[in-house]
């Protein structure tokens, strides 16, 4: 319940915040806090300085740009929910609960890398990238690279999260389907999906997951079974059978992984049925 | 007449208005904070405990180790474990400092060295005796048996037997508050200010341990974030803040964070039945024998749950041969208590469950086999001796099932629609107003208010309203002229609290008889100042009247001549007593009884829906309608927690792996659900006041609806509380 | 750049119900405790996990749980909490209408849950029953069991529009 003694640096520009990360291997980034300082408080973690970045209000921000949105990292929940952007709002919406979602920052959950956090089933499908900066400047990595394990983002100490890029998939229809025991827990298991149509083919579908795996996956052996053809029944039916069968998600207190695996195949049948029939 | 109205509660000004003060709202000057290191093992022996580097920190005064004091049924070394830890979470040291942050940090620097044992967890596993939860003694710490005519025989001259193994998980009351305290230091007196739902059980059980140290303890109660049975006997913190306090000489506060609560404030239920029912083709049951295991934790002052719920096994039916073989078990866990229920939903469960499993073995509507066993004559004595006083269950049972019907109709439609939906009943009796008595005192204020104190410790029940409502009643005045006060041992000599569903009929009961000998007085006062006789006055509406002169004195000119002035002297010959004070207990405990109906749906995941929910009670006379709806509601919705969400998980080493609200998932307004709430006044008592307590009754007939309803969705048998949603996928 | 040493405090001033207030605090002091120190006694806790929502409180214009709040992030906020909402001593019709509905029983989650409602009518001034419900899911009540507390949201949202 206690935070540990720690050191509070207020930085002016992001280099500054940078360097000093970069300075002090203990140092963390604190955006919205709403992932670390429950950590803080549990004592699991005890960082000797906490570089308060949400004051750069260079870093808040919603942009659309040559079929992308950019979404400034400090961007919280509530904002990416009012931006209107194709999935990934409706995802934001199912983040914990209003006061969290007020607080809590899209480019910090990213950092975190929580592999039940609701945001990796979507970007693991909308062709997202992560742009970070640091001491040596800025680059941009795929999301699918940019997380490589559980908690375990490609952050470099001294880099910090700026930026993340989505496509604009309007003219899509989508859904994000969330499986929880009540409101505001844990995924048990979350199916992003994303389809385009043409007459009655399907032209494009993404599904993606999280909570099934170390980190969000994409199903893409499922998406074969329905791309360019005709949804019928059975061929959802399939999809989501080879969404089952393509998962080996961990058991825990919330769930065995059989039976996360019954449920990411209902939660997909359930979006694939709404979406294109 | 404000019995049976909605009336708004007096205690709710105070609160929304940011005033009330729960114990962490409290700070007094020079107070340390008391912080206790637990243990992180389920079972060891302690080899060493080092705390001279915790000393070292600035701000940190104190240390203290190895308390032991004698409380019965307890675990071994309590409060603090001094050569064995019994479960995680138990208290090993305490710290004391200046602020709360520099006491929890203290913490880290204390290091207990241990040699760990073997822990047993399984109840069923700690029946065998292997493994010993306690080192040198018996995991059976509790062993009785409950009978009532030939059971054996009458299962054996039965057509048809079945038997089922239920199993009710552990729960964690989670009241909203966390547990905490403050002792105030006076020299030789304490005062505790105590989240606690028993000043008085308070004050005794700490003069029991420190009465040679002190030559009183007060206890206030302070506003009490809920309870639920949680906070009614207490705990090693409170014996370690008193302890620390009167060591070294200064005001101590302790508050439990959340994660503590869970490891510390006792767990609930924990018991498994296997029942073997005999009944007849025609669904009449002949005999109930039921093995009975209750899960004691690592105390065992929690086995008369296992009594309430064994005497309770035949429920509202006439069976007339019963047996249970009750086994209390220790294992290395928290301790178990009492939570809303405390018994009687566990039987509840059991004979609601065997109910249906008869309908179902003999294909017979579950209401008619209700209606084949329900007792129709009342005062009846169950075979395990309980006596049920009042009512008339079938004309509520035939209430129910209008609803009933309703329900199943709608769940036929809905099932024909490809959905899994369900409807499900339960009845239930109840067995509240643990007595053995209660006090209350009414005071005239020379102001002419008038002024209760009961002996009861109501923590947001709302009974000071109820209380203020009849004694308004029968003192003939105005609501807004009655205040209730209670929940400090300073105000009222000898009290037992709120717990059992108590409060409202042995306090209100108590303050009725109070106000009518306040009211005797007061009339022999006003026959000396109006110069009449006494048989020559009436009393109508808060006013004392003589009819043939016209003389009329209200309360306050009662109270006002009797007080006025300062100096003279008292030529009138009644005494000038402005109060009265009067104690009320029953010979028996009342039987209120009720019935919850269901309507849910199940996903094709598993994912629970209440689609309509209906309960109705019989509880005597209703003091206020919309308080006693708020029990009803609140005790459903934790009994839909119980059946569907709770549940207070252990690894198999033993360490608790449900610390916090993030593992252990109460519902939120999401989950929860609107229903609606109906009540019958037929069952009364014959007291003064014949209400008789609905605290409780909600956490009894609701799991078994719920779960019945879920069992009529998915089409397979139930018989475990919590039901996963994987179970129902 | 400024920067705090582990060991130091820092000064900071909030704002709060319109009263300012200048405080030394270490860097790891939540915002909960120093309200609390402050006197705001209505800003509780109820958890140590982000979970009950008994702490929450008006933060420059949204709710937050001031308890995964550290103070010096809430340097020069703005913040209301229960007590700002009385005037004096007239209740604001959400505390009117929890009073009247009966919302509240041991009164641990009410000043959290009024303050998430205040927040909630400020976004939405008619949400449906499903949007309440989603609007207070991050606030926990174990007596109630929500439905007056709902009942009486849609009621001050009534009386507000009105």
């Amino acid at each position: 319940m206690y935070p540990p003694k720690f050191g509070y640096v207020i930085p002016d520009t992001i280099d500054e915040a940078v360097s000093f990360l970069k300075e002090h291997e203990d140092a963390k980034p604190l955006a919205g806090g709403h992932s670390l300082i429950p950590m803080l408080k549990l004592r699991i973690i005890r960082p000797s300085y906490l570089v308060e970045i949400r004051r750069l209000k260079e870093l808040q921000y919603v942009r659309k740009e040559g079929g992308y949105y950019q979404i400034g990292a400090l961007t919280t929940h509530y904002d990416v929910v009012k931006a209107g952007i194709p999935l990934l709002s409706d995802t934001a919406a199912r983040i914990a609960d209003p006061q969290v979602r007020n607080v809590g920052t899209i480019g910090g959950s990213v950092a975190h890398s929580d592999p039940a956090a609701d945001y990796q089933a979507a970007l693991i499908v909308m062709d997202s990238s992560v742009v970070v900066y640091g001491p040596k400047g800025s680059r941009t990595v795929n999301f699918a690279d940019f997380v490589k394990d559980v908690f375990t983002p490609d952050l470099k100490q001294g880099e910090l999260i700026t930026e993340i890029k989505v496509r604009d998939f309007s003219g899509y229809r989508w859904a994000y389907k969330k499986l929880e025991r009540k409101a505001g827990d844990f995924a048990i298991v979350g199916v992003a999906v994303l389809a385009k149509k043409d007459g009655d083919k399907v032209t494009d579908l993404r599904i993606g997951l999280t909570a099934v795996s170390n980190k969000g996956v994409r199903a893409m052996e499922a998406e074969k079974v329905l791309i360019d053809r005709t949804p019928t029944e059975d061929l959802i039916e399939r999809a989501a059978e080879t969404v089952m069968k393509s998962i080996e998600p961990p058991s825990d207190l919330r769930a065995s992984s059989e039976y996360r695996k019954r449920a990411a195949k209902v939660l997909t049948r359930r979006a694939l049925t709404e979406l294109l029939r | 007449m404000y019995v049976g109205q909605k009336v708004r509660r007096k205690e709710d000004y105070r609160i929304l208005t940011g005033n009330a003060r729960y114990v962490d709202d409290i700070d007094l000057p020079n107070q340390l904070f008391l912080a206790i290191e637990r243990s992180e093992v389920p079972h060891a022996r302690i080899k060493r405990i080092d705390y001279s580097d915790a000393l070292k920190l600035k701000g940190v005064k104190g240390v203290i180790v190895g308390l032991n004091l004698p409380l019965e049924g307890r675990p071994r070394n309590f409060p603090m474990a001094k050569d064995e830890i019994l479960y995680v979470g138990q208290p090993i040291a305490a710290v004391l400092a200046e602020d709360r942050y520099l006491a929890y940090d203290a913490l880290d620097y204390i290091t207990v060295e241990y040699e760990e044992l073997p822990a047993v967890v399984d109840p069923e596993e700690a029946l065998k005796d292997e493994v010993k939860a306690v080192e040198g003694r018996s995991n059976i710490a509790y062993a009785q048996t409950y009978k009532g005519c030939d059971p054996e025989e009458a299962l054996r001259k039965s057509d048809r037997t079945v038997e089922v193994k239920l199993e009710i998980s552990r729960v964690a009351p989670s009241a909203m508050e966390p547990r905490g305290g403050i002792v105030e230091y006076n020299g030789n007196r304490l005062t505790v200010y105590a989240s606690t739902q028993s000043p008085h059980y308070m004050r005794s059980f700490l003069l029991k341990a420190f009465g040679d140290r002190v030559s009183d303890i007060r206890v206030v109660m302070a506003d009490v974030g809920g309870a639920f049975g949680s906070k009614l006997f207490p705990y090693p913190e409170e014996f370690i803040a008193v302890h620390a306090a009167l060591t070294y000489r200064t005001s101590v506060k302790w508050a439990n964070t959340r994660r503590e609560d869970f490891l510390s404030t006792y767990h609930a239920r924990g018991q498994t039945h296997n029942v073997k029912v005999g009944f007849n083709k025609d669904g009449r049951v002949n005999a109930v024998i039921d093995d009975l295991i209750i899960d004691l934790g690592a105390g065992w002052h929690g086995t008369y749950l296992a009594d309430i719920a064994a005497t309770l096994v035949t429920g509202p039916y006439d069976i007339p041969n019963a047996l249970v073989n009750v086994k209390g078990v220790l294992t290395n866990k928290t301790p178990l208590d009492q939570y809303r229920g405390a018994g009687r939903p566990e039987a509840a469960f059991v004979y609601e469950r065997y109910m249906d499993v008869i309908a179902d073995e003999l294909k017979m509507d579950p209401i008619e086999v209700r209606k084949r066993n329900l007792i129709r004559n009342l005062p009846y004595k169950n075979p395990l001796g309980i006596k049920y006083d009042s009512g008339n269950y079938l004309a509520l049972l035939e209430k129910a099932e209008k609803v009933y019907r309703d329900f199943e109709r709608r769940a036929e439609e809905l099932r024909k629609q490809g959905r899994r939906v369900g409807a499900g009943l339960s009845f239930y009796v109840e067995q509240n107003n643990f007595g053995p008595w209660e006090s209350a005192i009414v005071r005239l204020l020379s102001n002419g208010r008038v002024q209760v104190v009961i002996g009861a410790a109501p923590h947001g029940q709302g009974t000071a309203t109820g209380i203020a409502q009849v004694v308004a009643d029968e003192l003939g005045i105005s609501l807004d002229d009655v205040d209730v006060v209670w929940g400090d041992t300073a105000l009222i000599s000898n009290a037992f609290g709120t717990y059992g569903s108590r409060s409202l009929t042995l306090a209100g009961n108590a303050a009725i008889l109070a106000a009518r000998r306040l009211k005797e007085n007061i009339m022999k006062l006003a026959s000396g100042f109006m110069r009449s006789d006494v048989q020559e006055l009436m009393y109508k509406d808060g006013k004392v009247i003589n009819p043939k002169t016209n003389q009329v004195m209200t309360l306050r000119e009662v109270a006002e001549k009797a007080t006025r002035n300062l100096g003279g002297v008292w030529r009138y010959r009644a005494e000038p007593l402005l109060e009265a004070s009067a104690s009320f207990g029953f010979d028996n405990y009342t039987f209120p009884y009720g019935s919850h109906v269901a309507l849910i749906e199940v996903t094709e995941e598993g994912k629970v829906r209440v689609l309509d929910y209906y309960a109705i009670d019989d509880i005597g006379v209703v003091v206020n309608p919309m308080l006693a709806e708020g029990q009803v509601h609140g005790g459903t919705i934790q009994s839909f927690g119980e059946a569907v969400l709770e549940e207070v998980i252990y690894d198999k080493n033993g360490v608790p792996l449900t610390q916090g609200f993030a593992e252990y998932a109460i519902p939120t307004a999401v989950e929860s659900f609107n229903m609606k709430w109906e009540y019958m006044e037929e069952g009364k008592s014959d007291a003064p006041l014949p209400a008789k307590g609905i605290g409780e009754g909600a956490t009894i007939g609701g799991p078994p609806a719920i779960i019945r309803a879920l069992e009529k969705a998915v089409g397979k048998r139930l018989t475990r509380l919590p039901v996963r949603m994987e179970d129902l996928a | 750049m400024k920067v705090v040493g582990p060991e130091e405090k820092v000064k900071i001033t909030l704002k709060v119900n319109g009263n300012v207030h200048e405080v030394e605090v270490e860097p790891r002091r939540l915002l909960v405790h120093v309200l609390r120190d402050l006197g705001y006694k209505s800003v509780r806790v109820g958890c140590d996990t982000s979970h009950c929502g008994a702490c929450t409180v008006m933060l420059n214009g949204r709710s937050v749980k001031s308890c995964t709040v550290l103070a010096v992030e809430a340097d020069g906020a703005e913040i209301l909490t229960l007590e700002g909402l009385t005037k004096d001593g007239k209740l604001h019709p959400i505390q009117e209408a929890f009073t009247e509905h009966h919302a509240l029983q041991c009164g641990y989650c009410t000043s959290g849950m009024i303050i998430q409602a205040y927040w909630l009518l400020n976004e939405n001034a008619n949400p449906s029953e499903e949007e309440i419900r989603e609007g207070i899911s991050g606030n926990l009540c174990r007596c109630t069991g929500y439905q007056n507390i709902v009942t009486a949201i849609k009621a001050a949202a009534q009386k507000m529009r009105a």
